[in-house]
């Protein structure tokens, strides 16, 4: 099993799109909070303390997108040139296969999301906190806890899924995660059968937000929620657990 | 060694293979032949298991190991061939010892020796072919199945192909080897069963003086003139 992983991050690293998606980010990332010209709200933004949520968030969004990307296609592409039947005669089990495959994408996007923090230690060092930046690693390990599950919810869906719909599928999830406390409130004033049913969906999608706020708490020293990480945890063994048990029905 | 009984591939409102039956003795090199869409390959993919049966049996004699080589390998373009055979030697959980022993063996037979350290990406069509053989004859095993190995290749890689499978023949080895090449399968083949329309239509015994004269009458005859265009019959 540990053969395919390694494999499939060696396939993967070559993606040249990768790098570019990640230098372009890494570029919005530094333009948004070195610049010193950003408003929200209509309010400056002067403090290192005030663009921390801000470099959170973008490195989250440039990490999940990169987490969509990486994951869309590994497991279909296998399916498409066959790779599937060379792995399967050697007795392989579908389930190690699918999860060995999961498991590259996990570290593939955990490791794009490492790269993306030169960007934040840019951010740091711009704003005079050097100190900060050992801080600051720990806090997008924590933020890569999102990278993770989108990854894995993606690779998940790619074995049944065609691209293009998971693709868009993958991206709703992560809004709806980074806009969850917004709609489990507007899911709870909902009414009838309907409410039920996005009341039940809340439950489900996973609360990026919430991962991304602990990862700013944890940077500029607030305390941190250690449940929100522990459910983002419990949501990466179950997405790879049901990795187990889905397969397609031809290869 | 190995026998297919009866065996039946429904998909939806068809039937791909429809009471198949043959057999595979040791040593010998079977082939099956048919047009395009006639169910070679997916009574190939039944046998190795990658396809459901929807009924009938097939049986493989206990401790039987089988290599398979694909008709279309992929394999990374970033990889050495060499790269590739580690690859799939430790998905057979081969240790390190045997694994590098065998591979340069395999990649001698194969004539990929030279061209072992070179990446994947630099190789012909007739090496991928070559290569595909080589990780199907890791671990030794017992029955090989190579499906359209020729399929694609130039004269030169085709004379290759056959070269090699006529040395793993006279090496005992048991072959069923998947062909639309009429001339491919009667150079290196002792018997074939000709499928049409998932059935089997004819079988012939090349080492029998009669029938192996002309193959390719008898595949027209067989196949009552309705002859596909997919047929290479030179």
């Amino acid at each position: 099993m540990t053969a395919l992983i390694i494999n499939s991050f060696r396939e993967k690293i070559r993606n040249k799109t990768l790098y570019v998606t990640a230098i372009v980010g890494m570029l919005v990332m530094l333009m948004l909070t070195c610049t010193g010209g950003l408003e929200i709200n209509g309010q400056k933004m002067i403090s290192f303390k005030q663009m921390v949520p801000v470099g959170i968030t973008v490195i989250n969004l440039i990490g999940s997108l990169l987490a969509v990307m990486i994951s869309l296609n590994t497991i279909p592409n296998e399916f498409e040139r066959k790779t599937t039947h060379l792995v399967l005669v050697r007795g392989i089990r579908p389930w190690q296969y699918m999860f060995a495959l999961t498991v590259g994408n996990i570290i593939t996007s955990i490791l794009c999301v490492l790269i993306l923090f030169a960007s934040f230690a840019g951010f740091c060092i711009f704003w005079g906190q050097v100190g900060l930046i050992p801080r600051a690693l720990a806090s997008i390990i924590m933020l890569s806890l999102n990278t993770a599950v989108i990854s894995a919810i993606v690779s998940l869906f790619s074995i049944k899924l065609p691209a293009f719909i998971n693709g868009i599928l993958g991206i709703l999830i992560y809004f709806m995660g980074v806009f969850h406390n917004m709609l489990t409130v507007a899911a709870g004033a909902a009414d009838g059968a309907g409410g039920v049913v996005v009341r039940g969906v809340m439950h489900i999608i996973p609360d990026f937000i919430a991962v991304q706020n602990q990862a700013s708490n944890f940077l500029v020293g607030n305390p941190v929620d250690i449940y929100p990480l522990v459910v983002q945890l419990l949501c990466i063994y179950f997405v790879l657990t049901l990795t187990f048990v889905t397969f397609r029905k031809e290869v | 060694m190995l026998e297919c009984i009866d065996l039946v591939k429904r998909y939806k409102g068809y039937d791909a293979v429809s009471g198949l039956s043959f057999a595979v003795h040791k040593g010998e090199v079977l082939g099956l032949l048919g047009p395009n869409g006639a169910g070679k390959t997916t009574t190939i993919k039944m046998i190795l298991g990658l396809a459901t049966v929807t009924r009938g049996e097939v049986r493989i004699t206990s401790g039987v190991r089988i290599g398979y080589s694909p008709e279309t390998p992929y394999f990374h373009p970033f990889l050495t061939g060499f790269e590739v055979m580690i690859f799939f030697s430790k998905l057979q959980g081969m240790d390190r010892k045997t694994r590098v022993r065998q591979i340069e063996e395999i990649l001698e037979m194969v004539g990929l020796r030279e061209a072992g350290d070179k990446k994947v990406k630099v190789y012909s069509k007739g090496m991928l072919q070559r290569l595909a053989v080589a990780q199907a004859l890791l671990g030794k095993p017992d029955i090989l199945i190579l499906d359209e190995p020729t399929s694609g290749l130039d004269a030169l890689g085709r004379v290759e192909m056959i070269r090699l499978i006529n040395r793993l023949k006279s090496e005992g080895k048991t072959i069923i080897l998947n062909s639309h090449i009429l001339s491919d399968v009667q150079k290196v083949a002792d018997r074939a069963v000709i499928i049409q329309n998932g059935t089997k239509v004819k079988e012939i015994d090349f080492r029998d003086e009669h029938t192996s004269k002309d193959l390719e009458s008898t595949f027209i005859e067989v196949l009552g003139g309705a002859v596909d265009d997919s047929i290479d019959y030179k």
